[in-house]
């Protein structure tokens, strides 16, 4: 009788133990993964829904106003409330991840159901702002989508939108070799129907992770607990 | 004892429901380490069709996403079976008034461009990967809108195999490197 605790003990440290290897395979292919950290709520979410985006702790959608490529002036907050909205903050002569992002998630979203592509709003701000002029924006995302909200500001007006967006704000470096460099968030933010950030995407995330994440979301929204 | 046992059981469940979590969070999932994902699985990119060589240098799968304005990135993969190393040290290109290596490299949250300064080194038995958010040649100053179906051609000068030129079709800009870039399972 004396015994018997023991061994279900031990089973449970072997199993343990076996966890850990899985986990400690596992983390050599995601090294950025911190592991044996517990999952936080949205990581739970995540692994659940399959999704391709990070978790963070929720932000709240923004509150900025910048001006369409049109002329218009675009409250984001008020313009996106309620609707699954995808924000880029980049320039248009970006020559690599920029038009990669844009893409996958032009092409996902051309082959999605009309309630998913109706039910997401695509904005990218240029944030080069003496080279991204309205018209160049349009240019730029009527080659991906006729249909993405393209905006403008003063650099002013931009800082202050990247700042509330908690976005890091772009750096513009005219020295650079061979030209100038702008150096702008790497993310994409995404914010669901309940207003808040709970996920943003890395660059890599392929046409068929944006396929999946984007009807998930459209047709279920951000699981509330 | 009745108790000790229920206890251990919970624990017992609570641990393989935890690990069988955390093992769905990592085999299903090729966005969650971001910017080391990227590099890492940019190691695993398909080398596509060798289409020209040069000394003991192979370069794989070259080809241009169609650009939105007048600024392109090259991107390509140079084998190196030799057993010394060798540097992509200049590119240049007829469509664009000027060509370069840059790097895309990530600061935190921030993404930015960087020169490559001295060339690209490819070393011994190994590979140079230029793929989308790492290593890119940008094409400025294009002379004409690249379009689906059109071909760049461009000159690789390498500091010891010499120079060689390659044809990249321009692709549309949502498959080739996107697809070698994670090996994760397809949904």
């Amino acid at each position: 009788v004396h015994s018997l605790p023991v061994r279900p003990h031990s089973f449970g440290i072997g199993l343990f133990a076996l966890v850990a290897l899985l986990l400690a395979a596992c983390g050599g292919e995601t090294a950025a993964e911190p592991t044996g950290a517990p999952l936080t709520e949205g990581e739970q979410v995540v692994a659940e829904l399959g999704l391709h985006g990070t978790a963070l702790g929720p932000l709240e959608r923004p509150d900025f106003v910048l001006t369409t490529a049109e002329g218009a002036a675009y409250d984001f907050r008020a313009e996106t409330a309620g609707g699954v909205t995808l924000l880029y903050f980049g320039y248009t002569n970006c020559p690599d991840v920029c038009p990669v992002h844009f893409s996958n998630i032009a092409a996902a979203l051309a082959q999605a159901a009309s309630e998913v592509r109706r039910g997401v709003t695509v904005v990218f701000v240029g944030v080069d702002a003496p080279r991204d002029t309205p018209e160049r924006v349009r240019e730029w995302l009527d080659f991906f989508d006729a249909d993405f909200v393209g905006l403008t500001g003063t650099e002013a007006e931009l800082e202050a939108a990247q700042i509330a967006a908690g976005a890091p704000p772009a750096f513009i470096d005219e020295q650079f070799e061979g030209g100038y460099s702008v150096a702008h968030a790497g993310w994409l933010f995404l914010y669901t129907q309940d207003d808040l950030m709970h996920l943003r995407y890395p660059m890599g995330v392929r046409q068929s992770g944006w396929a999946h994440d984007l009807d998930v979301l459209v047709r279920e929204g951000w699981p509330t607990k | 004892v009745a108790d000790e046992v229920r206890s251990t059981t919970h624990a017992l469940l609570v641990i393989s429901v935890l690990g069988a979590l955390l093992l769905a969070a990592c085999g299903g999932d090729d966005a969650g380490g971001a910017a080391t994902d990227v590099a890492m699985a940019m190691g695993t990119a398909e080398r596509g069709t060798p289409t020209a060589e040069v000394g003991h240098l192979t370069i794989y799968g070259p080809y241009v996403p169609a650009p939105p304005t007048d600024i392109a990135a090259l991107y390509f993969i140079v084998v190196n079976e030799g057993d010394q190393a060798d540097r992509l040290i200049k590119i240049s290109s007829g469509v664009a008034g000027m060509a370069m290596l840059h790097q895309t490299v990530v600061d935190g949250d921030s993404s930015r461009m960087s020169p490559v300064e001295g060339g690209l080194e490819i070393p011994p038995g190994g590979e140079a990967v230029l793929a989308p958010g790492g290593y890119h040649v940008m094409l400025t100053n294009l002379a004409e809108p690249l379009e689906v179906g059109d071909v760049v051609h461009a000159t690789l000068e390498f500091e010891d195999a010499g120079t060689v030129r390659i044809e990249a079709p321009v692709t549309d800009g949502t498959g080739g490197a996107m697809e070698g870039m994670s090996d994760d399972d397809d949904e």
